[in-house]
């Protein structure tokens, strides 16, 4: 989030506590729109503050450590959660975007093959998978740029006109630490 | 002369010696005078302000940055400067426009000089009481602005030291003094604070000024009469200082030819003339050794300085003098605050930036040629960048316009509680309590019963730090304490606790030594705790089947991705000398203190688990503590269900013993200290968060009861759950204050003085400060959030302690008028004081 808005990376970004937000503005198809990336806590423990923090979102993105099992399999839980939390009207079609992250690390380290979160990512309806490195800026724009194009055909299915600025919830899945 | 004020003024001279050359002359100058080279910028780039004459007779005022300074010798640098025109035209440069158009900058780009006659008007803005830096705005004739000159004030606290009691002399008065020399200088009646650099009539009618009662002398170097009465303006920047110093003679009767040593001070004020010397360069240094040399000077300058002693006189004095109310001004400060702001972005360079520009505030605002000039200011694009909203940009600059108000009614406060009667209207931290009037709902039947406060003035009674002077006072031979906990705990929660001693007061504060304790207990404490924590730390140091658990490893990993960016800034916690042992946070490397840290958070998890029994003093801290809602809960660590509860390491936590163990400076005390502050802190961390849950619930009925308006506006932004005060209180604002404060307003929260819950009146007191700018500004959750996350290492501590009790004070009023009145009238007419705030006051639970 950072990487993307700022153009900075560190892997001394304190732990978020309760949420953050950056916001923005993305050329999507001819259209500026002003984008607002919330960040929320990565514990479960702080899931009840998600109803705040997740309602009228129109983009959920998942974000896990490939070097880190358990950050990818609680994905499900994050997903289910951010769907009772947020209740968007059709949850089936909901876009989400699925980013594994830290793919700087040293090979052996990797714990998820890509050919696994592909999988899972096809299993809950196509979900879009990045593979990325906030620390070297590797894919991130991209990925924001799917994030931005769901959010704002979410965005438009809902509401015809739009004057709230694109809602994107960056679940950084816990264990995810650093920026992402 | 022992006594007379007029020595503090020669204190406070810069030159003091002269000698006359038919060069560029340096007529004053002053260092330490700070330009801000961006918003943020705590202090700003140090600078000499300086008058020059130069050959032609023209008048040049001139700011250097230090910096731009070779080697930073002042000395030399005064040398060379007073050697020749070669180096004396670099003061007198001509002006450099505002919009120098420049891209990366450099102090140099900072230096700025401008001929007196194209001063337009000056602002003067001059210090506050508690405010350390008052500044100087210098308006051109073309309608630009020079960044604002701050004059920091911590040099003339030391002048206000002389054995004369006199009153200091504030840097930009003293460079008012002089311009008034040079020019013509006006007072407007219509703006205090504006001052027309020889100003047109039809300004002058403007301002109020239209029939001037004093002659004009603008001349430049000409003769006049040496002004006898300049340095009594002084007197009335510090009315404050007035009481005490009533001896103070009124100066304008001597002849300063004739004058004794006394007065020589007052004339050099007003006549610095010539190249200036080493010695006059050097400021806060003794002003002269040299007595001959400022008899010379003396006569110098009565021979050679004009003065403009009738306007001096005749101005309108400035805001603080008149004890005019400061609200007054409010508005225009406003203006002329975001103005100053823009001149310091606005001269690096240009590109649009139209988001703050579009909003109809900035509009009211701005005049057109600032505008302009933002649209094409890469700064202030970069600026906003940084931030979510123009909305919630606008707010940030509302915030510290009105910081200034705030600090002003603070000094009014201070003043009025030092010199019961000096001021003249009484100002309570009551503001808002007439905000109650037309509000309806369930509390509404409250408002009738404050208006009766506005009368009353409620004062906080903050002092300095316990010292270890008088710590070491608190106990008698066996080291056992001689006054009462209860002494202990109010005198640490007005001042908080010197440094030094933090270590040892914090240990009875944290549970780890028993209030009664002697010195030979203490001794044993310090043993059996060290066994105990070595005992709880080998369960899983030396034991690989733990190690090896699912559930030890997610925690180790959750516990070292914390640490290694906890406080990374802290020279504690900063140093990468040993390699990150995890490898798994890429880069940073880690050092001994982290690994205790880690070490001290992974056998919290193995102490937090056991249900064991408590030592009889955390015990009573762990009670006075509880919560107000969880008040039927058992609250002892030795409840057994306490363990499923916590469940280990939760985010936060390594933001509450990072200061903790480093107070302690040893893993053993860190940790024992650890477990007494989560003793208070430990439901925020509650798996159900019910703890935190309340705790937000209990700040909204305090916000309802004691700012309706604001409660509504809240609810307005669908901002009720007051999350955006979440990491306040999860952590007792660790993120919000540098490192020092934050140990200053823990060990506040230590002493459960008032409250144990005061953390909630702290948050009250800073939620209170920006609240008319969150009404004005902010329409949303998402706005406020933001704005109150960003607060972040921005709030004065002092300030918020003292209003966080004149908030306890005015809801203890409150709560003791509704029982009153309930006694009177029937109980219906008059609904129940909430029983959550009940408990938050001390006194009544």
């Amino acid at each position: 989030m950072n990487q993307y808005v700022n153009k900075k990376f560190s892997n001394q970004y304190k732990a978020t506590i309760g949420a953050d937000f950056l916001t923005k503005e993305v050329a999507i198809d001819d259209r500026v729109v002003t984008m607002q990336i919330w960040d929320t806590a990565g514990q479960e423990r702080f899931q009840s503050l998600g109803v705040a923090f997740y309602r009228g979102a129109d983009c959920c993105v998942l974000v896990y450590d490939v070097n880190n099992a358990k950050s990818f399999e609680t994905l499900e839980s994050w997903r289910d959660e951010f769907l009772i939390q947020a209740s968007p009207r059709g949850p089936e079609n909901f876009p989400f975007v699925v980013i594994g992250n830290k793919i700087d690390m040293e090979e052996s380290k990797r714990m998820i093959s890509q050919k696994r979160a592909m999988a899972w990512c096809q299993s809950k309806g196509n979900i879009p998978y990045f593979e990325t490195s906030a620390k070297e800026a590797v894919n991130v724009e991209q990925a924001f740029q799917t994030i931005a194009k769901n959010a704002l055909q979410q965005e438009v299915e809902v509401e015809i006109d739009f004057p709230d600025p694109i809602k994107i919830d960056s679940d950084t899945s816990k264990d995810f630490g650093c920026a992402c | 002369m022992e006594n007379d004020p007029l020595i503090a003024q020669m204190e406070d001279l810069e030159l003091s010696s002269t000698t006359f050359f038919a060069q560029p002359k340096l007529l004053f100058t002053q260092s330490k005078v700070f330009v801000k080279t961006s918003p943020d910028n705590k202090d700003g780039m140090p600078g000499f302000i300086s008058l020059i004459e130069t050959v032609n007779n023209e008048h040049i005022m001139s700011w250097t940055p230090e910096a731009s300074i070779p080697s930073l010798d002042e000395d030399s640098y005064v040398d060379i400067s007073s050697q020749g025109d070669h180096e004396v035209t670099k003061f007198v440069a001509p002006p450099r426009s505002p919009t120098s158009n420049r891209r990366s900058f450099h102090p140099s780009d900072y230096e700025v000089s401008v001929p007196l006659h194209n001063i337009y008007s000056l602002l003067v803005y001059p210090p506050r009481l508690r405010d350390r830096q008052g500044s100087v705005i210098v308006n051109l004739i073309g309608g630009e602005s020079l960044p604002a000159f701050y004059f920091h004030d911590d040099g003339l606290a030391s002048k206000g030291k002389a054995p004369a009691g006199g009153p200091p002399v504030w840097g930009g008065q003293e460079l008012l003094n002089r311009i008034e020399e040079l020019v013509e200088v006006v007072g407007s009646a219509i703006e205090p604070g504006v001052y027309l650099v020889n100003a047109s009539q039809a300004d002058k009618i403007n301002h109020g000024v239209a029939t001037p009662p004093y002659t004009i002398s603008p001349n430049a170097h000409g003769q006049t009469q040496a002004t006898a009465q300049d340095s009594s303006q002084n007197e009335r920047l510090y009315p404050a200082l007035e009481e005490t110093t009533s001896s103070y003679p009124a100066s304008g009767e001597t002849d300063p030819l004739n004058s004794s040593k006394g007065d020589l001070g007052k004339s050099s004020a007003t006549t610095a003339t010539g190249p200036i010397t080493v010695e006059g360069m050097r400021r806060r240094k003794s002003v002269t050794k040299d007595r001959t040399a400022r008899e010379d000077h003396q006569e110098l300058g009565s021979a050679n300085t004009s003065t403009t002693t009738s306007s001096a006189r005749s101005r309108t004095p400035l805001p603080f003098e008149n004890h005019i109310d400061p609200l007054f001004n409010t508005v225009k400060e406003m203006r002329w605050n975001i103005l100053e702001r823009f001149s310091q972005v606005a001269r690096f360079s240009r590109d649009a930036a139209t988001t703050v520009l579009d909003h109809p505030i900035t509009k009211q605002i701005l005049p057109p040629h600032v505008q302009q000039r933002i649209q094409e200011s890469e700064a202030a694009k970069r600026i906003m960048d940084d931030y979510d909203s123009a909305r919630v940009y606008l707010a940030k600059w509302a915030a510290t316009v009105a910081d200034q108000g705030d600090r002003e009614r603070r000094e009014m406060r201070e003043m009025e509680r030092l010199h019961p009667g000096s001021t003249p209207g009484k100002r309570a931290h009551g503001r808002r309590i007439n905000d109650h009037e037309d509000e309806e709902g369930p509390l509404g039947a409250f408002n009738v019963l404050d208006l009766e406060m506005e009368s009353s003035i409620i004062h906080h009674s903050r002092t300095a730090p316990l010292s270890p002077m008088d710590w070491f006072a608190f106990f008698d031979d066996a080291g056992q304490l001689l006054v009462t906990e209860d002494h202990v705990r109010e005198v640490v929660f007005r001042g908080g606790i010197d440094h030094d001693i933090r270590i040892e007061v914090w240990k009875y504060f944290l549970g780890v030594y028993p209030w009664n304790s002697t010195e030979v207990e203490r001794v044993a404490i310090r043993a059996a705790k060290a066994e105990e924590y070595y005992a709880l730390k080998r369960k899983w140091f030396d034991d690989v089947t733990v190690q090896e658990t699912e559930e030890f490893q997610e925690q180790k990993l959750r516990i070292e991705k914390d640490v290694h960016r906890t406080d990374r800034t802290i020279s504690f916690f900063a140093s990468e000398t040993l390699p990150n042992p995890s490898g798994d946070f890429t880069g940073v490397g880690s050092n001994e203190n982290l690994e205790l840290l880690k070490d001290i958070l992974l056998t919290y998890n193995v102490w937090a688990a056991k249900p064991t029994a408590f030592p009889s003093d955390i015990k009573k801290s762990a009670d006075l503590s509880s919560d107000s809602t969880q008040s039927t809960t058992p609250t002892s660590s030795s409840t057994p269900t306490e363990p499923n509860l916590l469940e280990g390491y939760v985010q936060g936590m390594s933001d509450l013993l990072a200061p903790v163990f480093a107070v302690m400076g040893d893993e053993v005390m860190g940790f024992w200290a650890f477990v007494g502050l989560m003793e208070k802190t430990k439901k925020n961390f509650y798996r159900d968060q019910i703890g935190m849950q309340s705790q937000l619930e209990t700040l909204g009925k305090m916000i309802q009861v004691l700012d309706p308006k604001f409660y509504k506006h809240l609810e307005k932004c669908e901002a009720l759950n007051l999350f955006f005060c979440f990491r306040w209180l999860l952590i007792w604002f660790k993120r919000e204050f540098e490192w020092v404060d934050i140990m200053r307003l823990w060990e506040v929260l230590f002493s459960d003085h008032l409250s144990t819950q005061f953390h909630l009146f702290v948050a009250m007191a800073i939620l209170d400060k920006h609240r008319d700018v969150m009404m004005d500004h902010l329409e949303g959750f998402d706005e406020i959030l933001k704005y109150v996350n960003d607060l972040s290492m921005t709030i004065d501590l002092e300030e918020s302690l003292q209003n966080a009790e004149i908030l306890y004070r005015r809801l203890e009023h409150l709560a003791e008028k509704v029982d009153a009145k309930r006694q009177e009238e029937s109980a219906e007419s008059m609904p129940e004081f909430p029983p959550d705030l009940q408990k938050l006051l001390k006194s009544r639970s």
